[in-house]
C-alpha cells in the first residue's frame, strides 16, 4: 500500500493543459521538473525525499515513477541521462 | 545559467513584442547575450522591431517546430550597432510571416515539448545569459509550457477592466505552476491617469512585484513597430521604466 493513491491520475498523454490540472501539487511539481533540460537521477532523489517524503530505492518509489512512466508522462532518456516530462 | 523570461499578458495589444524587443536590448546594452524567441506563431511581430524580416532562405521557428531545420539555423544575430558597441548580442529565433506556414501551424500544431527543448538548446549553443519568450495572447498549451519553464513570468496589461480580470486567471495559472518569480508591467498608461493609484490598485489586486508603469507614449505611436524606443528615443520614461525594469530583473533574477 502506497502513501500516495496514483488510481484518480488519468491514463491520457499529457499535455500541459493536463498537468495544469493535476493534483496534488507535488505531482505538478514532479512533472514541471522534469521540463527544461530534465531531470538528472540525483535531483529526482531529492525530490521524492522532499516534496514525497518517500525513500528513492524504496518501494513506493518505484510505484510511483512506474505509474508515471507507464502513463508515459515520465521517460528516461538514455542520451542525456535525465528523466523527462514527455507530452502528446 | 540562462535565465528564461516570459513576457506575457492575458489579452492582445498590450505592447508585449514591444517590450520584449526592447527589454532585450537593455539586458543586451549590459553586454549581455540575449535571444528573442517569438513563439506568437499565430500572429508573429517581433522581428518587425529589430528591423528582421526572414528572406525566403532564413529559418524560422516553424521550421523547427514542424520541419527538420535545426535551432540553430532559426537563431538569427540582429544586434543593433550601439549594442555591439557595449559588448551585448541579441539573437532572434522569429516566427514564420507566410500564410501558408502559420495556416500549417494552426491546423497540425506541433508538440510542445519541441518548443522547450530548442529553448535549452539554443541557450545551450550561443551560450545565453537570457532567453525572452514573446508569447501569444492568452491560455494555450505554447503559453502553460513557457509560463511552467519561465524563470520570471513578466506579465504585461493595459489599464483596462478586461486586463484587470484576465491577468488574474493568468497569475491564478502562474501560481498552480508555481513560477519563482513574476513581475507586473502596466503599459499604455493613458496621460491623465494616475500612476499611483494604478500602481497600488495592481499591487493590492495581485499581490506580485510591480515592474513598471509605463505611458501611452506618442513617440512609441510615431515609432510605429519600426525601431527599438530605447534607441530612438532613450530619454522617454517608456524607455527609462523598460531600463529600471530590466535592471531590476538583473539584480534580482538575472
Amino acid at each position: 500500500m502506497t502513501s500516495f493513491d496514483t488510481t484518480p491520475w488519468p491514463r491520457t498523454v499529457l499535455s500541459m493543459g493536463l498537468l495544469v490540472s493535476l493534483d496534488p501539487p507535488a505531482l505538478r511539481r514532479l512533472l514541471k521538473a522534469g521540463l527544461r533540460r530534465g531531470l538528472p537521477p540525483e535531483d529526482l532523489d531529492d525530490l521524492l525525499r522532499s516534496d514525497w517524503q518517500i525513500e528513492p530505492d524504496s518501494p513506493d518509489a518505484t510505484a510511483l515513477i512506474h505509474a508515471l512512466q507507464e502513463r508515459g508522462w515520465l521517460l528516461w532518456h538514455q542520451e542525456t541521462q535525465r528523466w523527462k516530462t514527455h507530452f502528446g | 545559467m540562462t535565465k528564461i523570461l516570459c513576457v506575457h499578458s492575458f489579452r492582445g495589444g498590450t505592447g508585449k513584442s514591444n517590450l520584449s524587443a526592447n527589454l532585450a536590448t537593455a539586458l543586451a546594452m549590459t553586454g549581455r547575450r540575449v535571444a528573442v524567441v517569438d513563439t506568437d506563431l499565430a500572429s508573429p511581430g517581433v522581428h518587425v522591431l529589430f528591423q528582421f524580416t526572414p528572406g525566403p532562405d532564413d529559418a524560422t521557428l516553424n521550421d523547427h517546430l514542424q520541419g527538420s531545420a535545426p535551432i540553430e539555423a532559426c537563431c538569427h544575430e540582429v544586434t543593433p550597432d550601439e549594442v555591439k558597441r557595449k559588448g551585448g548580442h541579441i539573437f532572434l529565433l522569429p516566427a514564420s510571416m507566410d500564410s501558408d506556414r502559420i495556416a500549417r501551424l494552426l491546423r497540425e500544431g506541433y508538440s510542445v515539448e519541441a518548443l522547450n527543448d530548442a529553448i535549452f538548446e539554443i541557450a545551450e549553443l550561443k551560450d545565453l545569459d537570457a532567453v525572452i519568450v514573446d508569447t501569444h495572447p492568452g491560455i494555450n498549451e505554447e503559453t502553460l509550457l513557457t509560463t511552467a519553464i519561465s524563470d520570471c513570468l513578466v506579465m504585461v496589461m493595459r489599464p483596462d477592466s478586461q486586463d484587470y480580470l484576465g491577468t488574474a486567471v493568468a497569475l491564478e495559472v502562474a501560481q498552480r505552476l508555481e513560477v519563482p518569480n513574476a513581475r507586473l508591467v502596466v503599459n499604455k498608461l493613458p496621460r491623465h491617469f494616475d500612476a499611483e493609484q494604478v500602481r497600488n490598485r495592481v499591487q493590492q489586486s495581485y499581490g506580485i512585484p510591480l515592474g513598471a508603469v509605463l505611458p501611452l507614449s506618442d513617440e512609441l505611436l510615431d515609432l510605429a513597430s519600426g525601431g527599438l524606443a530605447l534607441l530612438e528615443v532613450g530619454d522617454h520614461p517608456w524607455s527609462k521604466g523598460v531600463e529600471a525594469l530590466a535592471q531590476q530583473l538583473i539584480d534580482d533574477i538575472l
